[in-house]
C-alpha cells in the first residue's frame, strides 16, 4: 500500500470543489493507497509532525501565481525527509529554486522532485551539511574529562581518590574561567557573539516536546469544576463572581442593618463612646463594620458564622465581615485606619 | 536566600519572577523539600551568583514566568545574557541535573517561551534532566497549580533516588529559623520622631549603589476632582540622572505607621519589644534598593520598611506560619487546621476564596487568628515576604534633573468592608513636596530605531497612565529628532475629567508636531469608545504605516484585554488593508515583534 500525503496551501482550503477533484484526481491514479491531507503552513510551523521515511508521494496544491510559490529551504528538507527513498512530490512547485532543490538532495524529473536512493542520499546529503551548518565553530571541549568515569558524576559513595579530585579541580577551574561577575565587560562587541533567542524555542520544538509533564484530570469531589476567573475573563465567570460579590455586599448590609436595630444598649454606648473619641469623624457606609458583633444568638446558624471568613460557608452572609467571637468587644483598633 | 547549606548537596531553586507568582512556588518548593532533609539554596536568577553554577550546583531547579512578549522576567535577563553567549561550552553545565517549571498562560501566542528557551539552552550546555519540565498553563482547568503538583511529585521522586539516604521529616515539625532574628536586649530603646522613622529609608543608600537621592518637587492630582480616580502627577528633582524614553524607575515604599502597630499589637510578645535595636543572623536575601541601617534596625523598623504586610498572603506564607498556631484549645486547632490547609496544594481554591478573591492582606489574616497565633520573634524575617520595588514608566524626556512619573492611585473594594488600597500608591499619596526619597532607574533598552540609525513613523496605543513612557517619547522626539512622525493614540473616560496631559497634546497637535487620537469611553458623544476603535477606524493610515514606511509600534498600559484586542485590531488592520487572511496576518504581526516594530509595555 502506497501512502500519500496531500499539503495545501491555505487559499485552497476555503474552495471545497477544487479539494475534491484533487483528490478524485489522485484517487482516479492510484490503487490501494492511503491519503493524509494537511495545510501546509501547519506543516511549516511544525503543528503538524511527519513521521520521517514515511510518504511514497506528496502532492502540493498551490495555485497562487509563479512569485508566491517560493519553498522555504527548511520547509523543502522537513517534506525530503518524510518521504521514502524514492518518493515523489509533485504539484504547483516552484521552477525557479533548482539550486535549492538539489542542495536538499532532490533530484528533479520532469517537474517531478524524487528522493533519491541511500547511496546518493550520502553523498548529497554530505554536502548540504556541510554547506548549511558546518560554521558553527567547535568550541574547546572538555572532551577528555567527559569521559572518565565519575568526574562530573555525582554519585555519593564513590570514593573520591586524589587522582579525580585533583582533576575535579582543574576542571572547575577551567570552568570558571567562562563565569564573569562583571557583566558589563565588552557589551558592544559580544552582540554578535549571542544566540538568537528563537532558535531555542524551534530547537526545542524539535526535540524536548515528548518529555512534558502534565497535570491529572482536575475534579473536585463534588464533581464540581469551579475555579477562578482568568484575569481577563472572557466567559462570563468574572461577571458571576462580581454578581456575587454584589449580592454579599447587600446581605452584608441588611445584616449590619439588623444588628444595628437590634444592638444592645451597651453596644450603642460603646458606640457612642468611639464616635465621641473621634470627634468629628463622619461614620460613612463602610465604616458601619464598628457595629459590636456581641448581640446573643448572632452566632449563625451553622454556628461557624462567628469564627471569620476562614471558617464560613460559600455564600455566608457574614462573609467579609470580622469574626465575632461571643463576648468579644470588636474595638476600633480592630478595624482600621481607613476613616 | 542565599546560603552554602552545610552539607553542601548543591540542590539550587532559581525563580524569574515578574509578579511574585513564580517566585512563590519557588518558596514554596524549598520549604517542601527541606521537609525531606534538603536545603536548596532558593533565589532569583539574576541574584545567583554565576559563578556558583560551576562550584556550588549540582540540582538545579528553575521556576520562570513568561511576560506578555515571550520574554523573560525582569529578575531573569541577565541570566538569560549570559546562558546565550556562543563561547560557551557544549559541557560546561555537564555536572548539573536540571529541571524547570514554566509558568504561563496559553491565551498569548508566545506561550512559556520563557522557561523554555532557559531549558533548551541549559540543555545545550550539557546539563542533563533530573526530572521532566513542565509548561504550566493558567489557562486550563487544572491551573497552575494542578501542573505543580504533578512536576513537585516527579521532582521528589528523582531527588530521593539521588538521595537515598535522606529522610522524611514529620511534616508537624518545626524547623530552625533561617535568618533568624536577634534582640538586643542589652542595649536601650530606640525612639525615632516620625519624620525620623520615614528618613531612615534613606539609609539604603549605603547599600546598594544603583540608588540615587531625589526630592519630590510636585505632587498633584491631574484628574477632576468628581472623577473617581486619583492620578497623581509626580515629579521628582535629583542629580546625574540617565534615562532614555521607555525607561522606568524604581520607587521602595513603606508601610504606614498605624499598620504597623496594628500588626504589633496583635503580637504582644512583638509589641513590649518593638523598638529594641537587633540583629539579624546569616545572609540576608538580595534585595533590590536593599537595606536600611542596621544601627537602626528594630522590630517597628523592619516592619516599616522592610517586610510586606499589605499583600496577599500566599501560600507559602501559611506554610510558614501554621505550626505556630497553638492547637491546644478547640478553637486553636480548628484555626490551625485551617491554616495548615491554606498551605497545601490540595486546598487552593478555599486559599483563594479566603485570600486572594477578596484581596485580604497578612495584615487582616493575622489579625483574624490573632487569638491563637504566635509567631516567634526569631522567625519574623522567615516568615513575612519583603517589599519589593514598585517601577513606574517614566512621563519625561531625558533629563539629568528632574523625572516625572503618572501613578493611578489604587483604592477598591471587595467583600471586604475596609477600602484596598495599594501599599505604594498609598504611600505616594501621601509624599509631600520637598520630602526626600531613594529611586533608581531601570534600564528597559526599548529602542525606537531600526537598524540602530532610522528613525521611522511611531504608532503609539496608551490608554489611561499607558500615556505616560508616550509623552517622554514624545517629547524628546520633538526636541532631538524633528523629522519623525508620531501618532497617538489615547483613551480615558471622560475628555473633561482624566484626559491626562490633555492641553499638552491639543497644543502638540496644533503645532502639527503629533497626530491625537483620543478615545472616550464614558462620553456619549465621543467617536470611538477604546483606542482598539479609533484605530480601527484609521485602517488605511495605519496600513500605510506600518506596510509602506516601516512605523514602530508602542503599546502601554495595564495587562489584560487592551494589549490583546489592540493586536487583534492590527491583525485585522492588515487583512482589510492589504487583504491577507488570518495566518497572513497574524505572521505579520509576529514577524513585527521579532523585529522590534511591535512593542509592549504592559503592568
Amino acid at each position: 500500500m502506497s501512502r500519500v500525503l496531500l499539503l495545501l496551501h491555505p487559499t485552497v482550503v476555503t474552495d471545497q470543489h477544487l479539494v475534491e477533484q484533487i483528490k478524485s484526481q489522485i484517487a482516479s491514479t492510484h490503487k490501494n493507497f492511503a491519503l493524509e491531507q494537511h495545510i501546509i503552513d501547519r506543516v511549516t510551523r511544525g503543528d503538524v509532525e511527519l513521521a520521517n521515511n514515511t510518504y511514497n508521494e506528496i502532492v502540493y496544491v498551490n495555485p497562487n501565481d509563479a512569485a508566491y510559490q517560493i519553498i522555504p529551504a527548511s520547509l523543502m528538507k522537513l517534506l525530503y525527509e518524510v518521504l521514502t527513498d524514492e518518493g515523489v512530490l509533485s504539484g504547483d512547485l516552484p521552477t525557479d529554486q533548482n539550486l535549492d532543490v538539489l542542495m536538499t538532495g532532490f533530484i528533479v524529473n520532469d517537474n517531478k522532485w524524487v528522493k533519491p536512493k541511500p547511496i546518493e542520499v550520502v553523498t548529497l546529503k554530505k554536502k548540504s551539511t556541510t554547506n548549511s551548518t558546518a560554521p558553527l565553530k567547535k568550541l574547546p571541549l572538555f572532551k577528555k574529562l567527559d569521559n572518565s568515569v565519575g568526574l562530573t558524576d555525582t554519585s555519593a559513595d564513590e570514593e573520591d581518590t586524589e587522582e579525580t579530585q585533583a582533576m575535579k579541580r582543574k576542571l572547575d577551574e577551567t570552568k570558571l574561567t567562562y563565569f564573569s561577575d562583571d557583566d558589563s565587560e565588552n557589551e558592544d562587541d559580544e552582540d554578535d557573539g549571542i544566540i538568537d533567542e528563537n532558535d531555542l524555542i524551534q530547537e526545542s520544538s524539535n526535540t524536548g516536546s515528548s518529555k512534558l509533564i502534565v497535570p491529572r484530570k482536575c475534579e473536585l469531589p463534588n464533581g464540581k469544576r469551579r475555579r477562578k476567573a482568568c484575569k481577563d475573563c472572557t466567559c462570563g465567570l468574572k461577571e458571576l463572581e462580581e454578581a456575587e460579590e454584589n449580592q454579599q455586599r447587600s446581605l452584608q448590609d441588611s445584616i449590619l442593618g439588623k444588628m444595628a436595630q437590634s444592638a444592645t444598649l451597651e453596644a450603642i454606648k460603646i458606640e457612642e463612646r468611639l464616635k465621641s473619641k473621634l470627634n468629628a469623624v463622619k461614620f460613612k457606609d463602610e465604616d458601619l463594620a464598628e457595629i459590636d458583633f456581641t448581640v446573643q444568638g448572632k452566632t449563625g446558624g451553622c454556628g461557624s458564622c462567628a469564627l471569620g471568613d476562614a471558617f464560613r460557608c460559600d455564600g455566608c452572609p457574614y462573609l467579609g465581615l470580622p469574626p465575632f467571637k461571643p463576648g468579644e468587644v470588636i474595638t476600633i483598633d480592630s478595624l482600621g485606619e481607613d476613616f | 536566600m542565599i546560603q552554602d547549606s552545610m552539607n553542601s548537596e548543591g540542590v539550587t531553586i532559581l525563580y524569574g519572577s515578574e509578579t511574585g507568582n513564580a517566585e512563590d512556588y519557588a518558596r514554596f518548593l524549598g520549604l517542601r523539600l527541606q521537609y525531606y532533609s534538603i536545603s536548596p539554596t532558593v533565589c532569583s536568577l539574576d541574584d545567583y551568583p554565576l559563578k556558583k553554577l560551576a562550584t556550588h550546583t549540582k540540582y538545579l531547579i528553575i521556576i520562570c514566568s513568561t511576560t506578555g512578549q515571550g520574554e523573560l522576567p525582569r529578575n531573569a535577563k541577565k541570566f538569560m545574557k549570559f546562558i546565550l553567549k556562543k563561547k560557551l561550552p557544549s559541557d560546561l553545565l555537564n555536572h548539573i541535573y536540571l529541571t524547570s517549571f514554566g509558568l504561563g498562560d496559553s491565551s498569548y501566542s508566545k506561550f512559556n517561551y520563557g522557561s523554555r528557551k532557559i531549558h533548551t539552552r541549559l540543555l545545550q550546555l550539557g546539563c542533563s534532566e533530573l526530572s521532566p519540565r513542565c509548561e504550566a498553563d493558567e489557562m486550563s482547568p487544572e491551573g497552575i497549580d494542578g501542573y505543580y503538583q504533578e512536576w513537585e511529585l516527579q521532582l521528589i521522586k528523582s531527588l530521593r533516588i539521588h538521595f537515598p539516604s535522606l529522610l522524611e521529616i514529620d511534616s508537624e515539625v518545626q524547623l530552625p529559623a533561617q535568618n533568624a532574628v536577634k534582640l538586643n536586649t542589652t542595649k536601650s530603646e530606640l525612639k525615632l520622631s516620625d519624620k525620623e522613622v520615614q528618613d531612615l529609608s534613606l539609609t539604603r543608600l549605603e547599600s546598594d549603589n544603583n540608588l540615587v537621592l531625589g526630592k519630590i518637587r510636585d505632587n498633584i492630582r491631574i484628574t477632576d476632582e468628581s472623577h473617581f480616580q486619583d492620578v497623581r502627577h509626580i515629579i521628582i528633582e535629583s542629580q546625574d540622572l540617565n534615562y532614555l524614553p521607555g525607561d522606568t524607575i524604581a520607587l521602595y515604599p513603606s508601610n504606614d505607621p498605624q499598620s504597623v502597630d496594628l500588626l504589633l499589637k496583635s503580637q504582644p510578645h512583638w509589641s513590649q519589644v518593638a523598638d529594641l535595636p537587633l540583629n539579624i543572623d546569616g545572609i540576608l536575601p538580595n534585595l533590590n534598593g536593599g537595606y536600611i541601617s542596621s544601627e537602626k534596625l528594630t522590630l517597628r523598623n523592619l516592619f516599616i520598611h522592610h517586610l510586606d504586610i499589605a499583600s496577599v498572603p500566599r501560600r507559602s506564607f501559611f506554610f510558614k506560619i501554621w505550626r505556630f498556631c497553638n492547637g491546644q484549645t478547640e478553637d486553636g486547632d480548628r484555626e490551625r487546621s485551617k491554616l495548615k490547609d491554606f498551605s497545601t496544594m490540595e486546598e487552593s481554591e478555599e486559599l483563594y476564596n479566603y485570600a486572594n478573591r477578596p484581596r485580604r492582606s497578612i495584615l487582616e489574616t493575622i489579625l483574624e487568628f490573632q487569638e491563637n497565633l504566635k509567631i516567634p520573634i526569631e522567625y519574623i524575617f522567615d516568615v513575612f515576604p519583603l517589599i519589593q520595588p514598585r517601577y513606574f514608566s517614566i512621563a519625561s524626556r531625558p533629563s539629568p534633573n528632574s523625572v516625572e512619573i503618572a501613578v493611578a492611585i489604587v483604592e477598591y473594594k471587595t467583600i471586604l468592608r475596609r477600602i484596598r488600597r495599594g501599599l505604594c500608591t498609598r504611600w505616594l499619596k501621601l509624599l509631600q513636596k520637598d520630602d526626600s526619597i531613594i529611586l533608581s532607574i531601570q534600564k528597559t533598552n526599548l529602542s525606537f530605531t531600526l537598524r540602530g540609525k532610522d528613525t521611522p513613523p511611531v504608532i503609539m496605543i496608551g490608554p489611561g497612565t499607558g500615556i505616560a513612557p508616550m509623552k517622554a517619547l514624545i517629547e524628546h522626539s520633538i526636541i532631538s529628532e524633528t523629522t519623525r512622525g508620531l501618532y497617538l493614540f489615547t483613551g480615558f473616560r471622560f475628555e473633561s475629567k482624566d484626559f491626562l496631559f490633555s492641553e499638552l497634546w491639543l497644543r502638540l497637535e496644533e503645532e502639527n508636531k503629533i497626530h491625537l487620537f483620543p478615545s472616550f469611553s464614558r462620553d456619549p458623544e465621543s467617536q470611538s469608545k477604546y483606542v482598539q476603535d479609533r484605530l480601527f477606524k484609521e485602517f488605511e493610515l495605519i496600513g500605510d504605516l506600518i506596510y509602506n514606511q516601516n512605523a514602530i509600534v508602542f503599546v502601554c498600559g495595564s495587562s489584560g484585554k487592551m494589549p490583546k484586542q489592540v493586536k487583534i485590531t492590527f491583525t485585522e488592520i492588515l487583512k482589510k488593508y492589504k487583504a491577507l487572511n488570518d495566518n497572513e496576518a497574524q505572521q505579520y504581526v509576529l514577524d513585527m515583534e521579532d523585529q522590534g516594530r511591535y512593542k509592549e509595555e504592559v503592568w
